[in-house]
């Protein structure tokens, strides 16, 4: 057995020169400024979603002053992945026979906390109003408490006036607020995911398959070991009350994917919450098996799936276009959904 | 609490804060209270567990020595046994009383109290058995020597294992003796298992109670008569739930003597936590995805991964384990180090071990030492010839095995261990040395000996039995290359490589100094790396320390 328990008194030598600590922090200083350096100035260029984050209020504006149906589609990769805009543009033109307008403000692996500040950040502001904003979602995306990318939130969708909503709703832990405020001064830090992705995606030729490939079985495996629970919709809420508030008229689709489990989830509590309100809600999903040759992956469609369930999407948006939010929506806004 | 929470870490401040302005004896009372308030995140009634097993080897080790406690002081620590396990174990919903009590609310108050009788089941057998207790320990104190000896040392092994047996293995045997009897055809009416909370690091505080009342027996430990010093000598908190598992022998003088702030310690402790930090979130939670991904495809059926995507699956695993263990290990050196407290070494570069038995001198140091001297020598341990030993050896290895899980793969993997020690021991394999002139032999003789542990660890990590054969089956079988398998290696590498390479230099923490006197840009790099990683590479999602439920 080894019961040697320090070299304290070595190191007790080696460490009495304080020029040494102090050239050795500033080393760390200057490449920590580094990093930091090129995380602001370069990592954002190099980032098409980032890029993309950015150019979202100007599109925002761009779509407000369109004349027609001015339409946003905001979520999550369902957003781009699984629907066409040209083609929803198209078919809804030729449904209504008014100009049909749709711009995309999606964010990979985001949840309905994310689409609140979103839609803040670029549809509730002055001018920025559009007749309809398409929330398409899948999965648990509309309840609380799902793991959110938090440097995207502190770095593209929230403000400093947004800190205390953020803090007192969307995060639940204090390792998640530690990591939302540093995120904030930080970029390396917020965007540390973004610079994992970059490394691997050069170093290792079959990196992002591999990833893909991982966090479909993991998901599954997520799967057989997580019983259903209720959760909670505050945020949800949340994003209904404030819509009804700037009188913007939502409408939430379901769409289908290959999970067993996504595609049984009732969504009883939410679709309660929602059409509460007045809001509309459509669910793609045919209740049946899916079929898998529409797919590109467990979750995202291909080219021929996104055609059908943009098509889909289209045929059931027709009869939304029409006046604006009820008077239920009213009702909620002023008591909450319960009421 | 975890180390990879910040909450701990803000409490720590907080402790820290005041911990070197008090005087000896009110830094352990803060060290004691806060390692309660640490271990009370998790379940605050698993402090009641603790007091238990503090309270019998305090009167058990001063029983074992002779020393005989006042009747006041016998009385006193029945009262806050039991009224720890009315506070503790009672079912009082406490933040609805004190909403309750602040609002003055009447209503509120008694909805928070306990509904029915056998809400007060654990505090009145509490009551009752403690009461017996200490109703006999002047009759026990009466005793002859020897027979007043044993029985204390009796009474402490007997409530520690009772404890950990109840908790870790009750399902286990229930379940599993249920399945011998289907197996032999005997339909047993429904039995329904408790479903026990584990609680966290049990088998560690109980091993470190109960080495202390035997210390105490055997002469290797004085006792204390101060139950605050002991007990914060059972559940010190940086090494509480993952160890490494302390003797009283080493522990417990530092707890009862001033401890004084030594130059290097700040440091030291520092590089300690930011290697551990480093094991912990870059190395073990970033390879946890990658290995689950594997494990989970052999215990759900359907298609299979490779065999070498298998294989990385498995290294994957061993430096996942080896990463989140020594990295718990080093944080909670790292951290006595600043209380002025010096823990054991318990990892020292094992996977660079030569033979069997080196691989368990440097694995989980504190625990092999715990099993060899309380178990395996007085088992015999060497004595009374080869076919002695080996038995010694295989039931030792095997109580290891279910000490680290209550499944049969933990129990087979400790026998399998214990089997390739005897082979290790049968074939008079000695340990090579790497210097000049044997560097070859010896570079063969660590990868034999790495890859032979591996192949136990198949049975540690798999899901089950049939699971690891089959995988195991994989590796040896199937040598497709896939691109995935390429993947892996590279994260393996990008992952590992560089701390391997940093703790074959400094041989673990042994030789830490050598990283200190090194050149100022060398130590510089070595400071920029790890930082660099904690900030850039740290995994998506935390995990638990897979420890923490042993």
């Amino acid at each position: 057995m080894s019961s040697s328990t320090s070299s304290s008194e070595a190191i007790g030598e080696a460490v009495a020169a304080p020029a040494r600590a102090t050239r050795i922090a500033l080393v760390l200083l200057v490449v920590l400024c580094g990093v930091e350096a090129f995380a602001r100035l370069e990592l954002v260029r190099m980032s098409k979603e980032f890029e993309q984050f950015r150019s979202y209020p100007r599109l925002a504006a761009e779509l407000a002053h369109r004349s027609g149906l001015r339409i946003a589609l905001v979520g999550a990769s369902i957003v781009h992945e699984d629907i066409d805009t040209g083609l929803l543009t198209d078919r809804l033109r030729a449904a209504t026979r008014v100009p049909a307008h749709a711009e995309s403000f999606s964010a990979d692996h985001s949840f309905v906390n994310t689409w609140y500040f979103m839609l803040n950040h670029d549809f509730w502001q002055p001018g920025n109003r559009v007749d309809l904003v398409v929330i398409p979602f899948v999965g648990p995306s509309l309840y609380d408490h799902n793991e959110m990318e938090i440097g995207r939130l502190a770095r593209f969708f929230t403000t400093v006036s947004d800190w205390p909503e953020v803090l007192r709703t969307d995060l639940d832990t204090t390792a998640e607020r530690a990591d939302f405020l540093l995120s904030n001064f930080w970029v390396s830090w917020a965007a540390r995911d973004r610079m994992q992705e970059l490394t691997f995606t050069r170093l290792l030729p079959n990196y992002k398959a591999f990833a893909r490939e991982q966090q479909n079985l993991l998901f599954a495996q997520v799967f057989t070991k997580r019983a259903h629970r209720a959760r909670s919709l505050v945020a949800l809420e949340r994003l209904l009350r404030t819509a009804h508030e700037h009188a913007t008229r939502l409408c939430f689709v379901v769409f289908p994917t290959q999970r067993a489990d996504w595609n049984g989830q009732p969504y009883a509590e939410a679709r309660r919450v929602i059409e509460a309100t007045g809001t509309d809600y459509v669910d793609l999903r045919d209740g049946g098996d899916v079929d898998t040759s529409m797919f590109a992956d467990l979750v995202h469609m291909n080219v021929d799936g996104r055609a059908i369930y943009t098509r889909l999407l289209a045929d059931a948006l027709t009869p939304v276009l029409g006046p604006g939010p009820s008077e239920a929506g009213a009702a909620f806004a002023a008591g909450g959904a319960g009421e | 609490m975890n180390y990879n929470n910040p909450t701990f870490w803000l409490l720590f401040a907080a402790v820290y804060a005041f911990y070197w302005r008090l005087r000896h004896r009110r830094q352990n009372d803060l060290l004691l209270v806060a390692s309660y308030v640490f271990y009370g995140f998790w379940d605050y009634r698993f402090l009641f567990l603790i007091l238990i097993s503090t309270i019998i080897d305090f009167i058990g080790g001063l029983g074992v020595a002779g020393v005989e406690l006042p009747k006041w002081r016998r009385l006193r620590l029945a009262a806050l046994l039991i009224g720890s396990a009315l506070v503790l174990c009672s079912n009082v919903r406490y933040a609805a009383l004190a909403a309750g009590l602040v609002h003055l609310d009447a209503h509120a108050v008694l909805g928070a109290l306990p509904e029915r009788l056998r809400d007060f089941a654990v505090p009145l057998a509490t009551a009752a058995v403690t009461l017996a207790y200490v109703a006999f320990l002047p009759w026990l104190y009466a005793l002859p020597e020897r027979a007043r000896r044993k029985t204390f040392l009796t009474i402490s092994m007997v409530a520690n294992l009772a404890i950990l047996g109840f908790f870790k293995y009750c399902d286990f045997f229930v379940g599993s003796f249920v399945n011998l009897l289907h197996a032999l055809g005997v339909q047993v009416v429904d039995v329904r298992l408790l479903g026990i909370l584990l609680p966290p690091g049990i088998s560690f505080y109980t091993f470190q109670a109960m080495s202390y009342t035997v210390d105490v027996y055997r002469g290797d430990a004085t006792p204390t008569d101060d139950l605050r010093d002991f007990a914060l000598f059972v559940c010190f908190f940086p090494h509480l739930v993952a160890g490494p598992i302390m003797r009283a022998s080493t522990l417990l003088p530092q707890v009862v003597h001033p401890r004084q702030r030594r130059p290097g310690d700040a440091e030291e402790g520092l590089l300690l936590v930011l290697l551990g930090l480093f094991k912990k979130i870059v190395i073990a939670d970033n390879l946890a995805p990658m290995v689950n991904m594997i494990f989970f495809q052999y215990g759900r059926g359907g298609h299979l991964p490779t065999g070498p995507e298998s294989l990385l699956g498995l290294y994957g695993f061993m430096f996942q384990v080896y990463g989140d263990f020594s990295g718990y290990s080093s944080v909670a050196r790292g951290i006595a180090k600043w209380l002025g407290f010096d823990l054991i070494i318990n990892f020292q570069t094992p996977y660079l071990s030569t033979t069997p038995s080196e691989h368990w001198r440097r694995w989980h140091i504190s625990l092999s030492t715990w099993f060899r001297d309380y178990l395996y020598i007085p088992l015999g341990g060497s004595r009374g010839g080869m076919a002695v030993e080996y038995r010694n050896v295989i039931i030792t290895m095997t109580l290891a095995g279910l000490w680290h899980g209550a499944a049969w793969t933990y129990v087979i993997w400790g026998a399998y261990t214990g089997v390739l020690l005897c082979i290790s021991r049968a074939l008079g394999t000695k340990e090579v040395r790497n210097v000049a002139g044997q560097r070859l032999r010896w570079l063969w003789r660590v990868l034999l000996t790495f890859h032979l542990t591996c192949s136990s660890y198949l049975f540690f990590r798999s899901s089950s039995v049939p699971a690891a054969l089959h995988m195991g089956a994989r590796i040896l079988t199937d040598f497709t290359p896939t691109a995935t398998a390429g993947t892996m290696l590279g994260l393996l590498l990008f992952y590992a490589g560089p701390l391997f390479a940093l703790e074959a230099y400094t041989e673990g923490e042994r030789h830490l100094e050598r990283l200190f006197t090194a050149p100022w840009p060398r130590q510089a790099v070595a400071y920029a790396y790890c930082v660099l990683m904690l900030v850039i590479f740290p995994a998506v999602q935390t995990h638990e320390f897979i420890y923490f439920q042993f």
